[in-house]
């Protein structure tokens, strides 16, 4: 109770060193995480965050705080998983109430094909032990009394995959979280603080360029989200990622009716009400290549679209804000974890696409072990940046909510 | 507009009770004479709030009008009959119980949340307790009828937004050029700010009417008037909302587009932190008016919000006391006070006394006060943009028009840094808020129907969604409605005599040129330039990558023609990609898609040829007409194109013809097969029938990973070829052993899975079927799934999940209907 | 409708009237290495900055063009049909 009223700075700023045996790319929930779990779970704390912007700046501070396990392959599955039960638990090890709302996660089928691709999560899931099942428009109508279940709108709901362990959090509340703990273990974070270039010597990268000046790192992390390609440029490595815009949008409070996240693939749209009664709507990601963050009139009209879809008596609600963040999509929709055999001491966790912030804290850990013991977590293990070559893609485009 | 006094008195309802207004009147103005004071209250403590800028830009009249939540009751016309209820109150605005909130603000510091309830079940328990009490308005009730809205699109060579005296002027310059100009004012009229400032006088009052009628005269200046902007997005789209447009729109949407934007949205006021700066009546009293008029204490804010949109910075102008806008895009311009030109730095009250009141309340949105940003600001949130997100001020429905220079002086004041070192946060779009229903439009969701769809809604078709297009899924019939025994009837009409499918939404390609067998040969997997004329070939389409993409037939009709048959969804993917590959390679190809304009059948079963023979002088006969060829022929008098190919696994022809021919001539072979009881057959049954003769669906059995070698079909690429589109990928595939393989199988036991049931060898997850239906051949289930490379034998033995359950089931090689494929070739 | 691009046939027209495809790439030759093969298959340089790559005007003339776009402003420089 008393820390309540107690004002703590949850974190600190100071000068660069000159050497840091961890240099972290990127200071959103991936890069604090890695920091976070390099230092409570290795003892390395010799690190330092590299942020350009403000703290939360980037993609962490602009997804739609969805957490969810009920993935589509056997590799993606166990993975979103232990993500899940990491967050259960961040609240509690970090002293910080980050508002996991285990509220339950609906995704809606309108079609024949898409019953059947929810589906096979549905039965993926229970064999793998995730709690996930289909559900039909009587079961809907009870968890969701709020949306049209009629036959009226064109493409009529016709299932939903229920997974009631999915759900919401606040999403700047994890990085804050992380950045406290992270303070708490002297690990440095520089904001505004922007990478310019790598020094590379002997398939090794030496030292960081930045804004403030050169660092010397014992390994570099690149956890730059859409940035990736750029950070990974620099130290020479081409990545097989293309920067989509992702847009979404909240509205004006209502009190509170919808109490279950809302997604739909067929409609390219997710809705949820927060805590604070605001409907938050996702679209799918833009139709082209972009790094620009600004929002567009077309896809704010299909997030009212679709949202009016399912929620027709919703016509008067007003929309406050808009905005888009930078999505690093891969051609499997599966992140690229891992070292490339060219330069043995940057670790990639890029190519998130839309699902990055629901595996910060499952990415981190096993980032970190991989950094700190040199061997690969199996959890991690098919999502190496060798399988293009190997051709062992990810199957989970299948089950993505967004499409290309 | 003013109110009229004379006009005759309209009346409304508000919580029940009866409230009259004039012509000219608000909600708001309305309410207010009628004695109510306060409007709301307010988010978090329930404080009371009253009347505050009367121009829809603050949180504190937010009503429900007509069932519609969070209405500003200060710009909302009052009308006749309409009915008006408070919001955020229980009983009543005047006596709120949750006002015992207040009480409890200590305890409720900045953040309080996140410091709390940091065990997961203290939060569970909690949270449902926080949500009753949460949000603002009454969502509509489910069910409840939607207004109309509606979208228009316009252009123009300039937009002015702002009607006030700069706006004018620019309207007025630009428009004796001769230029098309939009003037989109969001007043009732035109005028700006010298409508209604008392010291605007008589020489004001004169400008403003001499520049009106100058802009009336001008017939190449069109006004918007009572339209707000919302956004200026990319390319010099502005998204504007007209209200009531008519009597049956309640918003318009219009998207305007011009060469250039002139922002003339002038300044507004905000309110200044002092003690209680929230309390019902601050603005109307004479202390308040005092302190403007004697102290000149004010905070004037340009409105730079679309300016800001448009990428202009805003750097801090001390001299002004504002922010001003710089670095402005060469399409936009700024005139009259938004850029603050006119502003002299008012004196403001010293920040200490503002510090030491912990009441006064920046946020009037969520109840943030100037004591929570201080201590937000102690715990490090000490970027205006992280202080935002944790104070939540400036988030709520004011969208910080309200509180965001407050804010930013209290940053400023805590961290000693200057207010341009302190900065803005980001502006976004919309600003000012916009209803979803203006911007959803009027919700126009194409539908396609193939030219024969109201003959199989007249034969009892059950619909199903394919794309865009409907289909039919099968038919009821007079005697039975139950799916399995209707789709059992049409599968027996097929094997045992004949039925008829409408696959018209199949994609069709007509290719015209010397070098079509070039342009295929490079796309397409198989070999199709030495394909002879009038036959038919199937051929498989994959990326780079030797995913398989698309399949379809290849028909040659000439030398220098060929028609391809593509999946229904992926027409347009393929259309575009075999143009792709077309561009700059000089080669004679011309690529017309057919898929419109052409009806196309499946007549199948062992009595098709009876059937067809009755229609048409063509030779059926399998000598003169063999399985995997193509002719062009009449049918019932319709030019059409014929092929016996056979996905269904009998004798049968694919007849293709032109669209407008196409209730006729599916009535006429219905007709004509009256006498060897003819079905009309529906996608279940096909889907079933083509199972057993294990014929796979791209995009049902496969995925966006699978290549031809796994999915069994190896076959289909020709890696001898001297190059097309995947070859390096599929050879090296070739080589390599497979890990998973697309295999049928046979239910070992009474058991039916569901598409998309899992499988699982000694208990692992192993694979999944992708298609599974009742046989009636084998009077067992069968189906297709994914299973490991090294089951794909036959006999081998695999779990599979059936409602939760594991049933075991059996590899098998062939087709589980006619192996030898003996019945397509009767 | 957000941003224009200037089609070669139909002038400026909405980005959204088009379909995106993918940054401009150099085909390897049949025999190339397979690395050349896999590179071109999966990797992207992504740009952050002038880029050129194709567009195919769906709603229009249905032509495929090239244009050399700005990936962090998008502003479109210039768009062209490829040489024939």
């Amino acid at each position: 109770m008393l820390r309540l009223f107690k004002k703590e700075r949850m974190w600190r700023t100071g000068d660069l060193k000159p050497r840091y045996d961890v240099v972290i790319v990127g200071a959103g929930v991936h890069g604090l995480a890695t920091a976070y779990y390099l230092g409570s779970r290795h003892g390395i704390r010799s690190v330092a965050l590299l942020e350009k912007g403000y703290l939360g700046s980037g993609n962490s501070g602009r997804n739609t705080a969805i957490i969810r396990s009920n993935y589509r392959t056997p590799e993606g599955i166990p993975f979103y998983q232990a993500s899940v039960k990491l967050y259960e638990e961040l609240s509690r090890e970090l002293g910080w109430n980050m508002l996991f709302s285990q509220c339950g996660h609906l995704t809606l089928a309108h079609t024949d094909s898409a019953v059947n691709g929810l589906r096979v999560r549905a039965e993926n899931n229970q064999v793998l032990g995730v709690d996930s099942r289909m559900i039909f428009r009587d079961e809907i109508r009870r968890l969701v009394p709020a949306m049209d279940l009629s036959n009226r709108p064109r493409f009529p709901v016709l299932a939903a995959l229920y997974h009631p362990p999915g759900g919401i959090i606040r999403h700047d509340a994890v990085v804050w979280g992380y950045a406290r703990a992270c303070d708490r273990m002297d690990i440095d974070i520089h904001t505004f603080t922007e990478v310019t270039g790598m020094r590379v010597e002997k398939g090794k990268v030496r030292s960081v360029l930045t804004n403030r000046g050169e660092v010397a790192a014992g390994s570099v992390v690149n956890a730059t989200a859409g940035w990736a390609s750029i950070v990974s440029k620099m130290a020479r490595l081409p990545l097989q990622i293309v920067s989509h815009p992702l847009q979404a949008c909240v509205t004006e409070p209502l009190k509170p009716f919808l109490d279950k996240v809302i997604v739909s693939a067929t409609l390219h749209v997710y809705v949820n009400q927060t805590d604070k009664g605001e409907l938050v709507i996702g679209a799918e990601i833009d139709p082209y290549q972009s790094y620009s963050m600004k929002g567009t009139l077309p896809t704010l009209e299909q997030m009212a679209t679709y949202t009016l879809e399912l929620f027709p008596q919703l016509h008067g609600l007003r929309v406050l804000r808009q905005w888009a963040g930078v999505c690093d999509m891969t051609p499997d929709f599966a992140p690229i974890i891992g070292v490339a055999p060219e330069v043995e001491n940057f670790y990639m966790d890029v190519g998130w696409g839309t699902y990055g912030f629901k595996t910060a804290p499952i990415a981190g850990k096993c980032v970190a072990e991989l950094i700190a013991t040199g061997k690969t977590p199996n959890l991690i293990a098919p999502f190496s940046p060798a399988r293009f070559t190997t051709g062992q893609l990810v199957g989970e485009k299948a089950a993505a909510a967004v499409s290309t | 507009m003013s109110v009229d006094e004379r006009s005759e008195t309209i009346r409304f309802e508000f919580c029940g009770k009866p409230v009259e207004a004039r012509a000219g009147d608000t909600v708001a103005s309305a309410l207010y004479r009628s004695g109510q004071r306060i409007f709301t209250r307010s988010f978090k403590y329930h404080r009371p709030r009253g009347l505050l800028c009367l121009s829809g830009k603050c949180p504190n009249c937010l009503m429900n009008v007509d069932g519609v939540p969070n209405v500003r009751a200060c710009i909302t016309p009052a009308r006749a009959g309409m009915r008006v209820r408070h919001q955020n109150a229980y009983p009543s605005l005047e006596n709120d119980w949750l006002a015992i909130a207040q009480r409890f603000d200590w305890l409720m510091p900045v953040g309080w949340y996140y410091k709390t309830m940091t065990y997961p079940s203290a939060w569970h328990a909690a949270e449902p307790y926080i949500r009753k009490i949460a949000g603002l308005g009454e969502p509509p009730p489910a069910g409840s009828e939607g207004g109309e809205y509606e979208h228009n699109y316009r252009h123009a060579e300039a937009a002015i937004i702002g009607g006030g005296p700069a706006g004018l002027q620019t309207a007025v310059e630009l428009g004796s050029r001769g230029e098309q100009v939009m003037l989109i004012d969001d007043q009732p009229a035109l005028g700006g700010h010298l409508r209604y400032s008392r010291n605007s006088g008589v020489a004001a009052a004169e400008l403003i009417a001499d520049l009106i009628g100058k802009v009336q005269k001008l017939s190449n200046v069109e006004v918007l008037q009572g339209c707000y902007c919302f956004g200026l997005y990319e390319g010099n789209l502005l998204g504007i909302v007209e209200p009531n447009p008519h009597p049956n729109a309640a918003e318009r949407l219009i998207h305007l587009r011009t060469r250039r934007v002139v922002i003339a949205t002038g300044a507004y006021e905000a309110p200044l932190l002092f003690r209680n700066n929230d309390l019902v009546g601050i603005m109307l009293s004479t202390a308040a008016q005092r302190l403007i008029r004697l102290h000149g204490v004010a905070h004037r804010v340009p409105d730079a919000g679309l300016l800001s949109q448009a990428g202009a910075r805003l750097e801090w102008d001390g001299g002004k006391g504002a922010f001003v806008s710089v670095d402005l895009p060469s399409h936009v311009a700024a005139v009259g006070d938004v850029t603050g030109a006119s502003f002299i730095a008012a004196s403001r009250l010293p920040p200490e006394q503002v510090m030491a009141s912990k009441r006064a309340f920046v946020c009037l949105c969520t109840d943030v006060s100037s004591k929570d940003l201080q201590d937000a600001i102690a715990e490090g949130f000490d970027h205006i943009e992280t202080l935002k997100r944790y104070t939540t001020a400036t988030m709520g429905p004011c969208q910080g028009r309200m509180c965001q220079l407050s804010a930013i002086s209290v940053c400023a004041h805590e961290t000693q840094r200057s207010m341009g070192a302190t900065g803005t946060t980001t502006s976004r779009p919309p600003n000012p808020s916009v209803t979803l229903g203006a911007l959803a439009g009027a919700r126009h969701h194409p539908t396609r129907r193939t030219p024969m769809h109201y003959e199989h809604d007249a034969l009892g078709a059950v619909w199903m969604d394919m794309g865009e297009w409907k289909r039919p899924r099968f038919y009821k019939t007079q005697t039975n409605s139950e799916e399995k025994a209707c789709v059992e009837e049409e599968y027996r009409a097929v094997r045992e005599r004949v039925g008829l499918i409408d696959v018209s939404t199949l994609g069709k390609l007509d290719f015209k040129g010397r070098d079509c067998g070039k342009l295929l040969d490079k796309v397409y997997a198989g070999r199709l330039s030495d394909l002879r004329p009038d036959r038919v070939r199937y051929a498989v389409l994959c990326d780079e990558a030797g995913i398989m993409l698309d399949d379809g037939t290849v028909s040659r009709l000439a030398d220098d023609q060929y028609f391809i048959t593509t999946t229904t969804g992926n027409l347009e993917f393929v259309e575009q990609w075999l143009e792709w590959w077309l561009v700059g390679t000089g080669w004679d190809v011309h690529i017309t898609n057919m898929t419109g304009g052409v009806a196309a059948v499946n007549l199948a079963g062992p009595k098709a040829r009876d059937v067809l023979a009755k229609l048409t002088s063509c030779g059926l006969d399998t000598k003169a007409f063999p399985y995997m060829a193509c002719r062009r022929a009449e049918v019932a008098g319709v030019q059409a194109l014929l092929m016996r190919i056979g996905f269904v696994g009998e004798t049968g022809w694919e007849i293709h013809f032109p669209a407008e021919a196409g209730a006729y001539l599916w009535r006429t072979l219905l007709d004509a097969g009256r006498e060897f009881d003819i079905r009309p057959f529906a996608v279940e049954a096909q889907r079933l029938l083509r199972l057993e003769k294990k014929h796979v669906i791209v995009g049902v059995d496969t995925d966006a990973l699978t290549n031809p070698f796994e999915a069994g079909m190896g076959w289909v690429s020709k890696l001898d070829k001297e190059d097309f589109i995947g070859r390096a990928a599929l050879r090296r595939l070739s080589g390599e052993e497979l890990k998973q393989i697309l295999a049928g199988f046979i239910m070992n036991e009474e058991a039916l899975p569901e598409d998309g049931a899992a499988i699982l060898v000694n208990g692992r997850l192993a694979g999944r079927v992708t298609s599974a239906r009742y046989s009636p051949v084998n009077r067992k289930a069968v189906g297709l799934a994914w299973v490991p490379a090294e089951l794909a034998r036959p006999g081998a033995e695999i779990d599979v999940r059936v409602g939760g359950r594991l049933a075991r089931a059996h590899i098998t090689q062939q087709a589980f209907y006619d192996p030898e494929g003996a019945r397509l070739r009767m | 409708m957000s941003f224009l691009l200037r089609c070669p046939h139909c002038g400026d027209r909405s980005v959204y009237e088009f379909r995106f495809g993918g940054e401009v790439k150099q085909r390897p030759a049949p025999d190339a290495p397979e690395a050349a093969w896999v590179d071109y298959t999966y990797t992207k340089a992504n740009v952050a900055g002038v880029q050129k790559e194709w567009w195919y005007h769906r709603s229009g003339c249905r032509q495929w063009m090239i244009a050399a776009r700005n990936t962090i402003t998008n502003e479109v420089l210039e768009t062209l049909f490829p040489e024939r």
